[in-house]
C-alpha cells in the first residue's frame, strides 16, 4: 500500500514535470511567458528567459531520475509481489492443513544482498500469514546468524525448535536465540514474532549453484517439520525458480 | 552393458534417498540441529554394478571434476580432487567370504570419516560437507551389506543355470553316439564334456582328469550288450 502511493505521488511529479517542459517549449518559440508576463514582475520574466535553457536542463534530469526511480520501485513492487503470492503457495499448500493453528505460521523469503562490510546479509523481500496484518521484518541476518543465517552459509534445509517464547521470562527466549542462533539480544528484540519452531530452505540462484536467499517457515509453538515437507516445499521452489535471478 | 554384468543401479538409487531425504542431527557450534541436503545436492548414482567375470563391485556417484583411485587393500576408493567420496570399487568378492569383504569395506568406510572428521576445520561449511561425506559413506556400506551378499548368490544361481545347460548338450551328446559307442569302444570309458566326446580311455584312472574346467561332464564305462537269444510268445506263461 505505502509502496503504491510513494508510486502514485512520483506519478503526479513526473506528470508536473512534463507539463512544464511543454509550457517552456511553448515559450522558447514565443520568446515570452504565456500566462504569467501580466502576473509576474517584467524583470523577473525576464531573468526567466534568460535562463530558461538551464531550466529546460534541470527539468529533463530530473525527469530522467523520477523515471528511474519509478521503474526501480516498480520493478520492487513487482519482485515483492511475486515472492509474497510464492510463500502464499508455500502456505496455502502445506500449512493450511496442519492441525496446529495457522495464524502461528509465517512462511517468509529472504534475499541475499551482498553490501554489508561483514559480508551477504539477508533481509526478507516476501511474507505470508494469515495472523493480522503484514508487517515488514526489520531484522537482516548476517550469513550463519540465525536459523535462516545459518541454512544460508552451509547450504542445507536446517530444521530446529526451541523453547516457545514465555513472557513472564522474555529474557530466556532472547539468550536462547544468542546461544543457539548466534542472534544478538537487541536484534532477537526487533523480531516481529518470536517463533520457537523454524524450517528454513536456502533457494539457489536459477540454473546456478550459487545460493540466492532462504525460504524460512516458523511457528509460534513446537512443531516438527518433516523432511518429506521439506521435499515438497523444495519442488514448489523449484517451480517458480526462474524468478531467483539476479536483477 | 554385458550380460555378466548384474546392475544394481535401481535398488542403489532406492536406498540414496532412505539416506540423503532425511534430517540428521549435526552438531554445530555445540548446538544440534536438524539438517539435510537440498534435492538438487543429492548425488546421482552413475554405475553401480557387478561384473562376474572380473569379479568387480562398484558403485561410482556422478562427478564432474577429475578423480584420483586410491587402493587400499582389496578396495580402491574414487575421490574428487578435494577429497570428496565420489565411488567405491571392490574386487575378488567372489574369492573372499561376504562376511569378511563387508566387515573390512565397512571398517575402511568408518575410517574414511574419523580421518575427515580429524581433519575438518571447525567453519560451518566444512560441517555441512563432512555431514554429506558421512550420508555418502553410510549409503555405501549399506548397499555393501545388502547387495553383495545378493549379487553373489546370483552367481551361484547362474552357474546352476551353466551347469543345467551343459548337462542337456552333453546329454544329447549321447543319445548322438550312443550306438557308435557300443559297437565300436564296448568295455572302454568315455568322457562327454562340452557337447562332444572329449576322450575314450582304457580305464577310469585315465578318463578321470579330463576336462575338469566345465560344471558338468559323462564318465562311464561302455558296458557289452549281451544278446539274448529265445523265443518270443504270446501271452507269456508263467514258469
Amino acid at each position: 500500500m505505502r509502496k503504491s502511493f510513494k508510486t502514485s505521488r512520483l506519478r503526479i511529479v513526473e506528470l508536473i514535470i512534463v507539463g512544464l517542459l511543454t509550457y517552456i517549449l511553448a515559450c522558447t518559440t514565443g520568446s515570452k511567458l504565456f500566462f504569467l508576463q501580466k502576473i509576474i514582475n517584467p524583470e523577473i520574466c525576464n531573468l526567466v528567459l534568460d535562463w530558461l535553457w538551464l531550466i529546460f536542463i534541470i527539468l529533463i534530469m530530473a525527469y530522467l531520475i523520477i523515471y528511474y526511480l519509478k521503474g526501480k520501485r516498480d520493478k520492487v513492487h513487482i519482485a515483492r509481489k511475486i515472492y509474497n503470492n510464492i510463500c502464499e503457495e508455500i502456505f496455502n499448500r502445506f500449512i493450511k492443513e496442519e492441525e496446529v493453528d495457522n495464524h502461528l505460521f509465517k512462511v517468509t523469503i529472504f534475499k541475499a544482498f551482498k553490501e554489508s562490510s561483514r559480508g551477504p546479509f539477508l533481509s526478507a523481500v516476501g511474507r505470508f500469514q494469515i495472523k493480522e496484518s503484514k508487517k515488514k521484518c526489520k531484522v537482516k541476518f548476517l550469513s550463519g546468524e540465525g536459523c535462516v543465517g545459518l541454512s544460508y552459509r552451509i547450504g542445507q534445509s536446517v530444521e530446529k525448535t526451541i523453547d516457545e517464547y514465555d513472557g513472564k521470562n522474555p529474557e530466556k527466549y532472547f539468550d536462547d536465540s544468542e546461544r543457539i542462533f548466534k542472534l544478538k539480544k537487541n536484534k532477537a528484540k526487533k523480531l516481529n514474532d518470536y517463533a520457537c519452531s523454524f524450517l528454513c530452505i536456502p533457494i539457489k540462484y536459477f540454473g546456478q549453484d550459487r545460493p540466492w536467499g532462504v525460504v524460512s517457515i516458523d511457528c509460534m509453538k513446537k512443531f516438527d517439520f518433516s523432511s518429506a515437507k521439506d521435499r515438497k516445499i523444495e519442488d514448489v521452489l523449484s517451480c517458480f525458480s526462474t524468478f531467483f535471478v539476479e536483477e | 552393458m554385458n550380460t555378466s554384468t548384474v546392475d544394481i543401479k535401481r535398488n542403489c538409487i532406492n536406498r540414496l534417498s532412505e539416506h540423503f531425504d532425511t534430517f540428521r542431527e549435526e552438531e554445530i557450534g555445540g548446538i544440534a540441529f536438524a539438517i539435510m541436503p537440498l534435492k538438487q545436492d543429492v548425488p546421482l548414482i552413475k554405475q553401480a554394478s557387478y561384473n562376474r567375470e572380473t569379479d568387480i563391485f562398484e558403485i561410482v556417484f556422478e562427478y564432474t571434476e577429475e578423480v584420483i583411485y586410491k587402493d587400499s587393500d582389496f578396495v580402491t576408493f574414487i575421490e574428487e580432487r578435494d577429497g570428496s567420496l565420489v565411488g567405491i570399487r571392490i574386487k575378488g568378492i567372489h574369492s573372499l567370504k561376504i562376511k569378511e569383504v563387508t566387515l573390512r569395506v565397512v571398517a575402511t568406510l568408518d575410517k574414511v570419516i574419523q580421518e575427515a572428521q580429524l581433519g575438518i576445520k571447525g567453519d560451518l561449511e566444512s560441517i555441512a560437507r563432512l555431514s554429506i561425506e558421512k550420508r555418502k559413506v553410510d549409503f555405501l556400506k549399506d548397499v555393501i551389506n545388502e547387495e553383495i551378499p545378493k549379487v553373489v548368490s546370483s552367481k551361484k544361481e547362474s552357474k546352476k543355470e551353466s551347469t543345467r545347460k551343459e548337462r542337456e548338450e552333453n546329454l544329447r551328446a549321447y543319445d548322438k553316439c550312443k550306438t557308435e559307442l557300443y559297437k565300436k569302444y564296448a568295455g572302454k570309458y568315455v568322457v562327454i564334456a562340452k557337447g562332444k566326446v572329449q576322450a575314450i580311455r582304457k580305464s577310469f584312472e585315465d578318463a578321470k582328469d579330463i576336462t575338469l574346467d566345465t560344471n558338468h561332464r559323462f564318465i562311464f564305462r561302455v558296458e557289452p550288450k549281451e544278446k539274448i537269444r529265445g523265443t518270443l510268445r504270446w501271452p507269456i506263461k508263467k514258469k
